[in-house]
């Protein structure tokens, strides 16, 4: 649920810092060097907010398991992967690492930012790295945060929704309503671009994980697909809940062409 | 019309018809003959109606009750949103399967005031949604059960009507739905001084909490969870349709009322001003109408009414007490 490529899309400050304060605080129980990148300007507030949380932020800092790094540092080419040796070197089993994405967004070119992600992204999936990259989710929107979904499309954390799976499969859980179908609509497409250019023709989409679906969510599974579908290609949405039938049901998604539903079961009656 | 007797071709024209009865005799007199002729033209008749209204019928029919089916699958009449659903999608199936089926209809649950003229107002609209299927339906009413005002407007909502002698007949005092729609708003219960719940909401990221408190105090009132569930999403959609089209705030609130649980959603908007709102389900792709229409199809009664304050949207969930009157809340 923590680890891996995470997205983490943060709503309030008190969001942000309960996030990362859980994802820095796995990190540590789990024995792993935690790397906090962060702005020079941005100082050192985040340790009093760690500590806050009851996480014992010098201890750890003292014996080199929790580290601040200036964002300079880390993101010139290579940088990263010197990061993860040293903490490798340093007897640490993984490294986890996060950053203020967004504000990196405004210092590197953009050009630099989306390398430094793929970069990021390439060591989660060959090192035993985890990296958790925030972003304010009121300015992420629009074509911004379809391209930052398509470069997490797995580790997507909104408030109320979050992304898993790989390959031909999407695991969603939570919730989606008027507040995220943005961020599952990207998500979803983001997925079946990937599977389209890989040549899969079949996907899974796994619900049933998802508490809540409303319509515009519904929606957003019939217009996201239309191209993957009208290439030929299938959507099965899997799940179980009832009330999610309901709704799939009602809005007449098991009559659109290319998208398919298994597993459900009936409502009584 | 010559559609009264048994072998006479009455299904073309008997589309929408109500029998508005006053006794037994007159019953079997006004809806046997529609009952006969679906036999004799192999068609499945399908009989949803009150128990006192079917054992009638069935004592007219002889053996041949034997070949009426006596209720719709998923219909109960318990909760007028899903008894509309579960017709709309029966017809529907019928017709994909090529099966002509005549149908027979009848409401006799009763419930608070504005139970009737939900009822109505969604038998207004049936014309439509279930005449695309192209089989033709009575509903019965019990003069008996109703006081003049309604049966005046039951026989405004039919296009024909089934006589005396069981002939169709044309109906002269039959208004469009939009026209019946536009005329009667449903009547907004007024909200009790103490409620279960009462929040205000100015943006969509509030939604998700919201539908969950209000799925809580609705548990907590007692209502069943699978009407808990058509409660989070039929009210879901209400308020989300409010913090996307209306003026905000969005208030919510949610009360317990003769067993059912009430929520209402108002804005500062002037609505949208159509009557029609919700009633038809709207193509797949449309941006707007389909989160009404669900809600529709959960709840047992929808109303909303626009006054000066703004929008009100007022949503009741779950089985009606059987004859019930008003609770105090």
């Amino acid at each position: 649920m923590w680890d891996g490529h995470l997205l983490l899309l943060h709503r309030s400050e008190s969001d942000r810092l309960a996030r990362l304060a859980a994802w820095v605080g796995r990190g540590l129980d789990q024995g792993e060097k935690v790397l906090c990148v962060e702005g020079a300007e941005a100082g050192n507030p985040l340790f009093g907010h760690l500590r806050g949380c009851g996480i014992d932020v010098d201890a750890a800092a003292e014996e080199g398991r929790l580290e601040l790094l200036p964002l300079e540092a880390f993101s010139s080419p290579g940088a990263q992967d010197q990061v993860v040796d040293r903490a490798l070197d340093e007897g640490f089993p993984a490294l986890r690492m996060s950053a203020q994405a967004d504000s990196a967004r405004t210092v590197l070119t953009t050009e630099a930012y989306q390398d430094l992600e793929r970069r990021i992204d390439r060591l989660c999936r060959t090192r035993p790295v985890s990296a958790m990259c925030r972003y304010v989710r009121r300015s992420t929107t629009g074509q911004l945060l379809r391209d930052v979904v398509g470069m997490h499309v797995a580790g997507v954390r909104d408030p109320t929704l979050s992304s898993g799976g790989a390959g031909s499969e999407l695991v969603l859980r939570g919730e989606v309503d008027i507040a995220n179908v943005d961020v599952l609509a990207a998500t979803l497409a983001a997925a079946l671009d990937a599977a389209m250019s890989s040549g899969r023709d079949v996907v899974r989409l796994d619900l049933a994980g998802v508490d809540f679906l409303g319509v515009s969510a519904c929606r957003a599974i019939v217009e996201e697909s239309v191209a993957f579908r009208d290439g030929g290609g299938r959507l099965v949405l899997a799940g179980s809940a009832p009330g999610l039938l309901r709704v799939l049901t009602l809005v007449g998604l098991p009559a659109v062409p290319g998208l398919e539903l298994i597993g459900w079961d009936r409502p009584a009656g | 019309m010559q559609a009264g007797h048994p072998d006479a071709p009455l299904a073309a024209s008997a589309a929408h018809a109500v029998a508005l009865y006053g006794s037994d005799a007159e019953l079997r007199r006004m809806v046997l003959p529609f009952v006969r002729e679906g036999l004799h033209g192999g068609e499945a008749v399908v009989a949803a109606v009150s128990e006192q209204a079917a054992a009638v019928l069935c004592e007219g029919l002889g053996k041949a009750r034997n070949d009426v089916r006596w209720a719709v699958p998923g219909l109960t009449y318990t909760s007028l949103g899903p008894a509309s659903e579960a017709v709309r999608s029966y017809l529907a199936e019928q017709h994909e399967a090529g099966t002509p089926v005549r149908l027979l209809a009848e409401n006799a649950t009763g419930g608070p005031a504005g139970r009737t003229a939900a009822y109505l107002r969604l038998d207004a609209v049936s014309s439509e949604v279930y005449g695309v299927y192209g089989f033709p339906w009575a509903c019965l009413y019990d003069r008996r059960r109703h006081p003049a005002e309604v049966l005046e407007q039951v026989v405004q909502v039919h296009p024909l009507l089934l006589g005396a002698d069981g002939r169709a007949a044309g109906n002269g005092a039959y208004v469009s739905p939009e026209a019946y729609l536009a005329a009667h708003p449903g009547p907004l219960s007024p909200v009790p001084p103490t409620v279960a719940l009462d929040v205000t909401l100015t943006t969509g990221a509030e939604l998700s909490a919201v539908r969950n408190r209000a799925a809580a105090a609705a548990g907590l009132l007692g209502l069943p969870v699978a009407d808990t569930r058509d409660l989070e999403l039929g009210a879901g959609e209400v308020i989300a349709n409010a913090l996307e089209h209306g003026v905000l705030p969005c208030r919510v609130r949610l009360w317990g009322e003769a067993g059912q649980v009430v929520v209402r959603v108002d804005d500062r908007g002037p609505g949208d001003g159509v009557a029609t709102a919700g009633f038809r389900r709207p193509p797949l792709d449309s941006r707007s109408g389909m989160g009404l229409w669900i809600a529709r199809q959960l709840a047992d009664v929808v109303h909303v009414g626009t006054g000066v304050d703004g929008n009100a949207v007022e949503l009741r969930f779950g089985a009606v007490a059987r004859g019930g009157g008003r609770d105090a809340a």
